[in-house]
């Protein structure tokens, strides 16, 4: 037996699509435990702690990866809070996260590869076979063996199916700046106890309110009409999001280009460049989404122009983003 | 949270690692998997094989399939706590002679069977390798239960392992024997395996048994007739070597070869046994097939 992590809705069964939406809930800390936690100040600083200890384990591997085991992390923190926050506890833990996201994703990797990076002397501490096997054991109870975790991931391609977009360049674009939203904004306690397919949406909809404004009414009508989402809810996340987003951006202005050595950095870096790899075309999306100066240029060109149509759109990004670079030089 | 021993008792060994249990008035099928003593992940915590079995055997609740209901560590030893099924439940169905006496049982474990496996495609689960030995039914009540590797099965070795047992081979589709070795399975290839298991409850004998995959692909074809680019568009670049196609075959008449079978069942079974994997019918369509009308 096997199943496909990444494209649960690939051939759109309607059972699937129900299945998934009404299952999601299982494998995201619920909403008690998401208050329980915010009441307990260790617990967020330990899971801060955590992230980034992952993140920066995880920074040569697959980003939905790294989101795996974090969602792993945050199952276990609501089932059982953390006792003894000792360092090397906090990185046996972060190991095995790894470690079991590994092991359930069809990833390529070689273990003893796996092995050898989870174990680098970065913390100068080498676990024993026994030591790991052993919290792996405690966080599977944990999780009670459901490690199938549905992340926002698995509903990308259905709302982009919704909003029309499906095997269109700008639904591409959209998927690409949306997955990049739901990696930075995971590690934001606020989006604890939203359901993986309403982080999803909100995702989407910052990602076209963000790059394409005016068809962003259509998107937001084409989403709230779904009968699987909950409008409020959406709208509560976005916010969130949207907060997230701006913080996070004034926040980059603030470090400027120096801060290449923080693990989101390090992070943003791989997912740009394993995604330039994977969608040659869709590189000049990336790249403006990233560069704050670029992103207002290209914001302010899009409002003097009232173009309509997708393919147009797409087409005055690039013309636009070469305008740009002429006028540098 | 209890011990092993304090949430089940009684225990009764019904093979080397295989105990009936109790726990209140229910009693439970409970099986030992080491952890410890695989070769091939010695040095790598909890293989990555049985995290994926129980993951996916967790998420199931279907009466066709035996549940899982509970795991448990202890040291290096997992502790699997099944549903549990009775003397009455028989194992590998097509060996139990009173299924012969009654077409329509046959119509109704067939529902069964295709009802399980468009359940787990919706949820994105293939099985890869159903058979009649991970099948138990029971006649009395017309219940069947596909033990999904928790019954029939243990989780003592990997998939791999069973990649070249024959058994396997002989449900195995075209597309599948003709990429051997590279496993790129997918739903067709389950929909298959129940046009066999299908025939094999009509013939009483395996449709298909061969014991390689050039002998089973010349069995197929002999039935069914060589694939063409016409009947199976793509064909000829999925087959590695002409010498698996062997020499141009045409299809036998599947009413002469099943006189028993009435014409929606001949109808259902063609299409279940479709070379083609694209044009083949999928489970979900399958259990709507007229054939089924009044089970």
């Amino acid at each position: 037996m096997e199943f496909d992590l990444e494209n649960p809705f690939e051939n759109l069964h309607s059972d699937a699509v129900s299945y998934l939406f009404l299952i999601e809930s299982d494998h995201t800390p619920s909403q008690n435990h998401s208050q329980t936690l915010k009441a307990r100040d260790l617990d967020i600083s330990v899971r801060r702690e955590l992230i980034s200890l992952i993140s920066q384990l995880s920074c040569a591997l697959d980003p939905v990866l790294s989101y795996l085991a974090i969602n792993y992390l945050d199952r276990f923190l609501a089932n059982q809070g953390i006792l003894q926050p000792k360092p090397w506890v906090l990185r046996l833990i972060a190991v095995s996260c790894i470690s079991l996201a590994v092991k359930m994703m069809r990833t390529e990797y070689p273990f003893t590869d796996v092995q050898a990076l989870l174990n680098q002397s970065d913390g100068g501490i080498i676990f024993e076979t026994q030591t790991i096997q052993r919290m792996e054991a405690l966080i599977l109870g944990a999780l009670q063996w459901r490690m199938r975790s549905i992340t926002p991931f698995s509903f990308v391609a259905f709302f982009i199916a919704l909003m029309g977009l499906k095997d269109l360049p700008m639904g591409q674009v959209l998927k690409n700046r949306a997955s990049e939203i739901i990696f930075k904004s995971q590690r934001e306690i606020r989006l604890w106890g939203f359901k993986p397919s309403i982080i999803a949406a909100s995702a989407l909809l910052c990602a076209s309110h963000e790059l394409f404004p005016f068809q962003y009414p259509s998107f937001l009508k084409a989403i709230s009409d779904s009968s699987y989402v909950n409008k409020e809810s959406v709208e509560q996340c976005y916010k969130v999001i949207q907060d997230i987003a701006i913080e996070e951006e004034y926040s980059s202005a603030l470090n400027g280009v120096s801060s290449s050595d923080t693990p989101i950095n390090v992070l943003d870096h791989h997912f740009l460049s394993s995604e330039s790899q994977k969608t040659n075309g869709i590189t000049v999306a990336n790249t403006i989404a990233v560069s704050s100066p670029l992103r207002d240029l290209k914001r302010r060109k899009i409002t003097g122009c009232g173009c309509g149509g997708n393919n147009p759109t797409i087409h005055n990004s690039r013309i636009q983003f070469s305008h740009a670079k002429e006028s540098e030089k | 949270m209890l011990t092993l021993r304090e949430k089940y008792y009684d225990f009764d060994q019904i093979s080397s690692k295989v105990f009936k249990c109790r726990r209140d008035d229910q009693f439970f099928t409970m099986k030992i998997v080491s952890i410890l003593n695989e070769e091939n992940q010695a040095n790598n915590g909890v293989p990555y094989w049985i995290i994926r079995e129980i993951s996916i055997l967790k998420e199931l609740d279907h009466i066709n399939i035996v549940r899982l209901i509970d795991v448990m560590t202890d040291g290096p030893d997992l502790f699997l706590v099944f549903e549990y099924l009775d003397n009455e439940f028989q194992a590998d169905f097509l060996k139990n002679p009173k299924m012969f006496m009654y077409p329509q049982m046959k119509k109704e474990f067939l529902y069964q069977i295709l009802n399980t496996v468009a359940y787990l495609h919706a949820r994105k689960i293939l099985l890869r390798d159903l058979r009649p030995e991970n099948i138990l039914v029971n006649v009395r009540t017309q219940v069947l239960k596909i033990a999904l590797f928790g019954a029939a099965r243990t989780f003592e070795a990997p998939l791999e392992a069973y990649s070249s047992s024959v058994g396997c081979l002989s449900y195995r589709s075209p597309e599948v024997l003709f990429q051997f070795g590279c496993e790129k399975y997918s739903t067709p290839n389950d929909v298959w395996a129940v046009g066999c298991i299908f025939g094999e409850m009509l013939l009483h004998r395996p449709l298909f048994s061969g014991p390689s995959d050039v002998e089973l692909l010349d069995e197929i074809f002999t039935l069914l007739g060589t694939p063409t680019e016409e009947t199976w568009p793509g064909v000829t670049s999925i087959c590695g070597t002409c010498a698996l196609m062997g020499p141009p075959q045409q299809p036998k008449d599947l009413a002469k070869e099943f006189p028993m079978l009435n014409p929606d069942g001949l109808d259902l079974l063609s299409k279940m046994l479709c070379l083609c994997p694209n044009y083949r019918i999928s489970a979900e369509d399958a259990v709507k097939h007229p054939y089924f009308k009044g089970v």
